[in-house]
C-alpha cells in the first residue's frame, strides 16, 4: 500500500526539516567555547586535591591529640610500664606533622587558598560551569540520537526523549550563563513574545513534539492495517495455492536421497539414513494434519466465498482502511487551530496583567494594575484555572452528547437455536431477546420426537 | 481519560511550572537571607555605593542570584505552561465526539454450531451512529481460550467518520465440544495525539456450540468405503437368514419350506429342489446410559474417560442411525440430566449430538434414578448400554438399578472406562511409581469385582476398557447385540 507509506513519510519529513533546525538554532544558541573549556576539567581536580588534603590534615590532627592525650596519661601515670607507651614522644609528633606540610612534597597540594573569602563562592562557579558543560555533552548526543532513534523507529517515547534533552540544555545553559541568544521573554505584546528567542526555540521544540505524535498516530494507524493487509493476503494466496503431496511422493523422494547417500559413505549413510527414517516417522504424520486441515481450510474458504464474494477483503479488512486522504486533510488545520490556540493562551497566561485586571475590576478594585498581577504565582492561578475550565467544559460536552445514548449496561447473549434444551445455568434473560429458543423448538418438534428437558 | 502519554505531558508541565516557581523562591531566598541574617545586604544597598553584600560566610549565595533574575524562571514558566495547555486543550474537542456509546458493534457467525476442528467465520461491524468523526478508534473483540484464531485478527485500529460503517472478519477454528461465548467487544477511542482516551466493554456474546469431533465417524465412513472397493475382504459381517427381502443363499429343500421360496432355475441346473433364503431385517432399540460424574472427568485434559465415553457414544450412534436402528440417550450424573427416548433418523443424531456438546462431569452418579426415569417413559424391553467408570456410587446402587432393569426384560451391557488406565501409563513411570500406581490398581480392581459378581448374577455383562479399546468394545457390543437382535423391536 504505497499511499499509506506516503502519508507516514510526508509526517516524517516534517519532522526531519522540524528537528535538524531545531536541533541547529539549540546548538548555536550554546557557548560553545564555554562549553568544551576543559580548562575546568583542571580546577576541578584541584578541588578534589583540596578535598583530600582537607581530609588528611583533619586525620592527622585527630592522631596528633590522640598521641598527644596518650603522653599526657603517661606523665600522669608513671607507672605504666608499657614499652610501646614508652616510646611516643615529642619528636614522633613532628614526624606527623610534617607529613601533611605543603612545603614537604610529600603529595601534590591544592592551589586554592581557603582563607580567601572568595573561594568558597569561586567554589560554586566553578562546580557549577563545570556540572553545566558536563551535562550539555551528555545532553547533547543523547537528545540527538533519540530523535533520529523516532525516525527510525516511530517510538513516541524517544521523540519525549529528545525533546526532554533539547529542553534541559536549554535550562542548563540559562542556569550556567552559557547561552549566546536573549534569554528574555517578552509578553509586552504577543508578537513580541512570539519573536522572543528563546520562545521561538523552546516552541519550536515543542511543535517538533506534537508533530512526532502526529507521525506516530500516521504510523499507529496505517503500519498495523498495511501489514495486516499483506499478510492475510500471502496467507490465502497460500491456502489457495496448496496441493497436498502424496504419501508416496514423498516416501520415493526420502528413498533417492537415501540410496544416494548410502552409495557414496558406509558408515555416515547409516546414520545419515537412520536419521532419516527416524524423521520420517514424525514428518509423516505432521504432514496428514497439517495437509488435513489445510485442505479443509481451503474448502471451507472456497465455500465462504461462494456466499459472500468479500470474504477476502473482510478478512485482510481492506474495507475497514483509514482515509488516507482525511488523514493529510484533516491535519493540517487541526494542527493550525491548535498551535495558534496554545499560543494565544500561552501569551495569556504569561502576562495575566489584562485578564487579571479584567476580573479584578469586579470584585478587588484596589488591586488593579498591582504589580504583583506580573508575579509568576499569578500565572500559576491563571494556568490552573484554564486547566480547570477545559476540564469543565470536556464534562459538560461528554455528559451532554452521552445523554443523547442510552447505555446498554445489561449482559446481551445471541443464544443459539438449538434443537434440544439442555440443562445448564443460562444467564438471565433480557425482555429485548424476544422469545427464547426453547420455546421455538418445543413449537417446531413433534411430540412423538421431542426430547425431555430435565430440570 | 487522560493516557499515559497526556499524562506525562501534564506532569512535565507541572514540573517545569514548580520549576520556575522555585527557582523564584530560591531567589527572594538569596535576597532575604543577607537582610535577615546580617543586615548588611539592606545596610550596603540602602546606603551610598549601592552595593550588594553578603554577610561573612554567605558569600555563596552570589552563586544562587542568577535564579533571581527572569530568565530561568520565565523559561520553566514557559514551558510548563505550553506542555499544561498542550495536555487539556483538545479535551473538550474529544468529549464531544469520542463517545464510545455511539458505536454500535455487531456480530455475526456464518455458523452457530460446528464439530471440534472445523471452522466458523465471526464478522464483526462498527458503526459510528455519530456524526463527528472518530481520528483513532480500536475493536478488540474477545474469543473463548478454547478458540484459535486460523486467518485474520479479532481486532482492529482505524478511523470512523460520521455515520460511517467498517467490517472486519476473522475464521476461528473450535477444538473441544461445549458452548462457547464469543464476546465482549472492547472500544477503545483515542485522541490524534494520544492523549486523551476513552474505553468501553460491551457485554455483547454470540454463543457458539461445538459437537464432539466428527473424526472417528469420518474415520469409520472412510473404511467403510475401502470395503465398498473390495479392500478389506473378509471383514463383513455375516447376517442373520429369516424373512427379510435381501438375498442371502439357496438351501436345500426342507419339508413345510414355503413353495414361493422353491428356486426352480436352480431345480433345472442341478436337479435338487433348492429354497432360496433371505436375510434377516432386525432392528434393535438401544440405549445408552452415559454417567457424567465428576469421576468420568479424570485423566488427561481433552481425553478423560467421558471423552472418550462420549466418542464412543457418536461413533455407535452414527452405525444404529446408518443401519435404521433406534437410538437413545440418557445422560446422567447424581439425577438424570437429558433424555433422548429412542428413534431413527439424522435429526435425531444431531439432538444427540447438542447432548453429548454440552455434557459436563458433575456430582456423583446414581445409575437407579436413571433407569427409573427411563423406565417410566419407555416400556418396552431395550438393550441398555451403560457407559460408567462404576466409581462414583456404592455398588448397591448399579446391582438395584440392574436389577429394576432386568425386570422389565432389558438387556444390559456396561461398558466401564477403566479409571487408572485413563490417567497414566505404566511405562511412563518409575519403578517406584510403578510400584504405587500398581497397589491403586488392585484396590480399584478389588472394588470392581464386587460390583462386577453382584452385577454378572443378573445376566449383566460388563466389559473393562482403556483408552485404547473403548471404541472397538463399544461397536463391537453393538454389533453383537445387532446379530443376537437383544432389544429387538
Amino acid at each position: 500500500m504505497p499511499a499509506a507509506q506516503n502519508t507516514a513519510h510526508f509526517f516524517r519529513i516534517i519532522y526531519v526539516v522540524l528537528f535538524v533546525f531545531s536541533s541547529l538554532l539549540v546548538l548555536f544558541s550554546i557557548d560553545q567555547t564555554k562549553m568544551f573549556d576543559f580548562t575546568q576539567v583542571f580546577k576541578i581536580i584541584d578541588y578534589l586535591m583540596l578535598f583530600v588534603q582537607v581530609l588528611l590534615e583533619t586525620l592527622t590532627n585527630l592522631a596528633i591529640n590522640i598521641t598527644l592525650i596518650i603522653i599526657a596519661a603517661k606523665a600522669a601515670l608513671p607507672f605504666i610500664g608499657d614499652p610501646n607507651f614508652a616510646s611516643l614522644n615529642q619528636s614522633g609528633i613532628a614526624q606527623i606533622r610534617n607529613l601533611v606540610n605543603p612545603l614537604n612534597n610529600f603529595f601534590p597540594h591544592s592551589n586554592i587558598d581557603l582563607t580567601n573569602p572568595q573561594a568558597l563562592e569561586n567554589l560554586i562557579t566553578d562546580f557549577s560551569a563545570f556540572f553545566g558543560a558536563t551535562t550539555i555533552l551528555i545532553l547533547l548526543p543523547i537528545a540527538i540520537l533519540s530523535g533520529f532513534g523516532f525516525l527510525r523507529e516511530g517510538d513516541t517515547k524517544l521523540a519525549i526523549y529528545s525533546f526532554l534533552g533539547f529542553q534541559l540544555i536549554l535550562i542548563v545553559a540559562i542556569f550556567t550563563e552559557n547561552i549566546l541568544i536573549s534569554t528574555e521573554i517578552n509578553s509586552s505584546n504577543i508578537f513580541a513574545m512570539i519573536f522572543s528567542p528563546l520562545f521561538t526555540l523552546g516552541f519550536l521544540l515543542y511543535l517538533q513534539l506534537e508533530i512526532a505524535f502526529q507521525t506516530s498516530y500516521t504510523l499507529n494507524i496505517l503500519n498495523p492495517m498495511t501489514e495486516r493487509e499483506k499478510r492475510i493476503q500471502k496467507h490465502l494466496a497460500r491456502i489457495r495455492a496448496f496441493v497436498p503431496k502424496s504419501e508416496e511422493e514423498e516416501e520415493g523422494k526420502e528413498r533417492t536421497v537415501g540410496s544416494m547417500q548410502s552409495s557414496k559413505f558406509d558408515l555416515l549413510a547409516a546414520s545419515y539414513l537412520r536419521e532419516m527414517v527416524e524423521r520420517r516417522v514424525f514428518k509423516t504424520g505432521e504432514m496428514a494434519i497439517d495437509a488435513k486441515s489445510m485442505m479443509r481450510l481451503q474448502s471451507y474458504l472456497a465455500s465462504l466465498n461462494q456466499s459472500d464474494p468479500q470474504t477476502d477483503l473482510k478478512l485482510a479488512a481492506k474495507t475497514a482502511q483509514p482515509d488516507i486522504s482525511a488523514l493529510i486533510k484533516h491535519f493540517i488545520p487541526t494542527m493550525i487551530f491548535r498551535i495558534s490556540a496554545v499560543v494565544l493562551l500561552a501569551y495569556i497566561i504569561m502576562s495575566p496583567e489584562g485578564i487579571l485586571n479584567f476580573f479584578m475590576s469586579f470584585s478587588f478594585p484596589a488591586l488593579l494594575d498591582s504589580l504583583e498581577l506580573s508575579q509568576p504565582e499569578f500565572r500559576t492561578i491563571a494556568i490552573l484555572n484554564f486547566v480547570l475550565l477545559f476540564i469543565l467544559i470536556g464534562a459538560v460536552l461528554h455528559y451532554l452528547s452521552s445523554g443523547r445514548t442510552v447505555k446498554v449496561l445489561e449482559r446481551v447473549v445471541q443464544q443459539i437455536d438449538t434443537l434440544v434444551d439442555f440443562d445448564r445455568g443460562k444467564p438471565s434473560r433480557t425482555p429485548s431477546e424476544g422469545q427464547s429458543s426453547e420455546e421455538e423448538s418445543v413449537e417446531e418438534a413433534s411430540p412423538e420426537d421431542q426430547e425431555e428437558v430435565i430440570s | 481519560m487522560l493516557s499515559s502519554r497526556g499524562a506525562f505531558i501534564a506532569i512535565g508541565g507541572i514540573l517545569l511550572l514548580s520549576v520556575g516557581l522555585s527557582a523564584k523562591g530560591i531567589g527572594t531566598v538569596t535576597t532575604m537571607i543577607p537582610i535577615l541574617f546580617g543586615g548588611e545586604g539592606l545596610t550596603q544597598q540602602s546606603g551610598q555605593n549601592q552595593t550588594v553584600g553578603y554577610p561573612t560566610g554567605m558569600e555563596f549565595l552570589s552563586a544562587f542570584e542568577i535564579l533571581n533574575s527572569s530568565p530561568i524562571v520565565d523559561y520553566g514558566m514557559f514551558l510548563g505552561i505550553l506542555l499544561l495547555l498542550a495536555s487539556v486543550i483538545g479535551l473538550p474537542f474529544f468529549q464531544a465526539s469520542a463517545n464510545a456509546s455511539l458505536i454500535r458493534v455487531t456480530r455475526t457467525v456464518d455458523r452457530e454450531k460446528a464439530f471440534a476442528g472445523e471452522y466458523v467465520h465471526v464478522s464483526v461491524k462498527i458503526e459510528n451512529t455519530g456524526r463527528r468523526r472518530m481520528d483513532f478508534i480500536e475493536v478488540y473483540d474477545a474469543i473463548p481460550d478454547m478458540f484459535e484464531i486460523v486467518l485474520g485478527e479479532n481486532f482492529i485500529i482505524t478511523q470512523l467518520d460520521g455515520k460511517e460503517t467498517k467490517e472486519f472478519s476473522y475464521i476461528i477454528q473450535v477444538s473441544t465440544r461445549g458452548v462457547y461465548q464469543i464476546g465482549p467487544v472492547k472500544v477503545i477511542i483515542h485522541d490524534r495525539l494520544g492523549f486523551y482516551f476513552e474505553e468501553d466493554v460491551r457485554h455483547f456474546y454470540t454463543e457458539v456450540l461445538c459437537y464432539p469431533s466428527y473424526e472417528d465417524i469420518r474415520r469409520m465412513e472412510a473404511l467403510s468405503k475401502r470395503r465398498q472397493q473390495g479392500k478389506m475382504f473378509g471383514a463383513h459381517k455375516t447376517k442373520q437368514k429369516g424373512m427379510g427381502d435381501d438375498f442371502h443363499a439357496l438351501a436345500r429343500y426342507y419339508p413345510g419350506a414355503p413353495f414361493k421360496s422353491l428356486d426352480w432355475k436352480a431345480f433345472s441346473r442341478t436337479g435338487e429342489l433348492m429354497v432360496r433364503e433371505f436375510e434377516a431385517e432386525k432392528n434393535i432399540r438401544l440405549l445408552v446410559f452415559l454417567d457424567h460424574s465428576g469421576s468420568m472427568g479424570a485423566g488427561i485434559p481433552y481425553n478423560t474417560k467421558l471423552d472418550f465415553a462420549i466418542r464412543s457414544v457418536m461413533l455407535v450412534m452414527k452405525m444404529a442411525e446408518e443401519r435404521q436402528d433406534l437410538f437413545g440417550l440418557i445422560t446422567f450424573a447424581d439425577r438424570p440430566t437429558s433424555y433422548l427416548p429412542p428413534g431413527a433418523g439424522k435429526a435425531k443424531f444431531f439432538q444427540l449430538l447438542e447432548i453429548l456438546a454440552l455434557v459436563e462431569p458433575q456430582g456423583r452418579s446414581d445409575p437407579l434414578a436413571a433407569v427409573d426415569y427411563v423406565m417410566q417413559r419407555l416400556p418396552r424391553a431395550s438393550f441398555y448400554v451403560f457407559l460408567t467408570d462404576l466409581e462414583s456410587s456404592d455398588s448397591e446402587i448399579f446391582t438395584e438399578a440392574a436389577k429394576r432393569a432386568r425386570s422389565a426384560k432389558n438387556k444390559i451391557t456396561v461398558i466401564s472406562p477403566f479409571g487408572p488406565l485413563f490417567e497414566t501409563k505404566l511405562t511412563d513411570l518409575t519403578s517406584t511409581e510403578r510400584a504405587i500406581a500398581e497397589a491403586i490398581f488392585e484396590e480399584y480392581l478389588g472394588y470392581r469385582k464386587q460390583v462386577e459378581d453382584s452385577l454378572r448374577g443378573l445376566g449383566v455383562e460388563i466389559i473393562n476398557v482403556g483408552p485404547d479399546d473403548i471404541l472397538p468394545n463399544v461397536i463391537k457390543t453393538y454389533m453383537k447385540a445387532k446379530q443376537a437382535g437383544k432389544g429387538s423391536v
